[in-house]
């Protein structure tokens, strides 16, 4: 089952997370779990507050018989500094492309279509790996990087994704130079 | 959330009750804006049963103030909460009762 999808600005970012909690909810799930869930996505958009400002980005929460995820997209161009900060909210820290062909296909297309043209590297690469590996590593070189600049205090650096990381079961990340997807995956709990 | 706080000689008790978030922690970042005068400050959370890491920045900025001026501690804490606390590493800075 998907929810309704919603935006999320950085100026409200209630309805993303009133979405999350009432889809529990509207599965039977209980309170406890809403408010575990909506921390998790609470956590998740505090983590990407970094480019929020440049990207739109939209929520919604998919369900299956044994997890609940939490999708957050944001659309946008991207800088490198940025894909890789997002890429280390995941829990693997690797880029992971989405799953499925379809997804896969759009995703190209995605890029093609929606990447600053002098820029745009084509990221799939028919060297018999197929397209699976069109996420291609981030370059540790790149010209964009430099360090991240400290302006919070020791104790709270990385908070956002620490907790994520840790309240989540799978956070998976997918970032391209003009979209980038994070998905924080948790098992259902056993209905009484 | 609500906020209610007690003034008892140098000693302030706020009685937190409801979501300690994004949403609700400028609130008591406002609220306790000025602690001329107190040399503790006791935080009372058994009304509360969430937090965020936006809860955690307003208790961290408390806890830096008041270490400066006198003590601060968090009773009555939700297991939820402190699970919080002790993935974000703040067990070691707070004094929890």
């Amino acid at each position: 089952m998907q929810s309704d999808v919603v935006t999320v600005t950085p100026a409200n970012i209630a309805p993303a997370l009133e979405l999350v909690e009432r889809t529990v909810t509207y599965i039977g799930y209980p309170r406890e779990f809403g408010e575990r869930m909506r921390l998790m996505a609470e956590e998740l958009i505090g983590a990407i507050r970094f480019v929020l400002e440049e990207t739109s980005a939209t929520l919604w929460v998919n369900t299956d018989q044994t997890n609940m995820e939490i999708h957050l997209r944001l659309e946008g161009l991207l800088s490198d500094a940025a894909r890789r900060k997002l890429v280390d909210i995941s829990k693997c820290r690797c880029n992971e492309p989405p799953k499925g062909l379809f997804s896969r296909i759009g995703a190209f297309f995605s890029d093609a279509f929606m990447s600053d043209a002098a820029e745009y590297v084509p990221l799939f690469i028919d060297d018999g790996e197929g397209m699976g590996s069109y996420a291609m590593p981030l370059s540790l070189l790149a010209e964009d990087w430099e360090p991240q600049k400290r302006t919070e205090p020791a104790e709270l650096r990385d908070v956002e994704a620490n907790l994520l990381r840790g309240l989540a079961d799978d956070v998976t990340v997918c970032a391209r130079p003009s979209q980038a997807e994070l998905t924080v995956i948790k098992k259902l709990p056993e209905k009484h | 959330m609500t906020i209610a706080k007690e003034t008892s000689g140098n000693t302030l008790t706020v009685r937190l009750d409801g979501r300690l978030d994004t949403i609700t922690s400028p609130d008591l970042e406002q609220a306790l804006s000025d602690l001329a005068g107190v040399a503790h400050l006791v935080l009372d959370f058994a009304g509360i049963s969430y937090i965020s890491s936006a809860g955690l920045r307003v208790l961290l900025a408390l806890q830096k103030n008041m270490g400066r001026q006198g003590d601060m501690v968090v009773r009555h804490v939700d297991p939820m909460v402190m699970e919080v606390l002790e993935m974000s590493g703040f067990v070691d800075i707070l004094t929890i009762e």
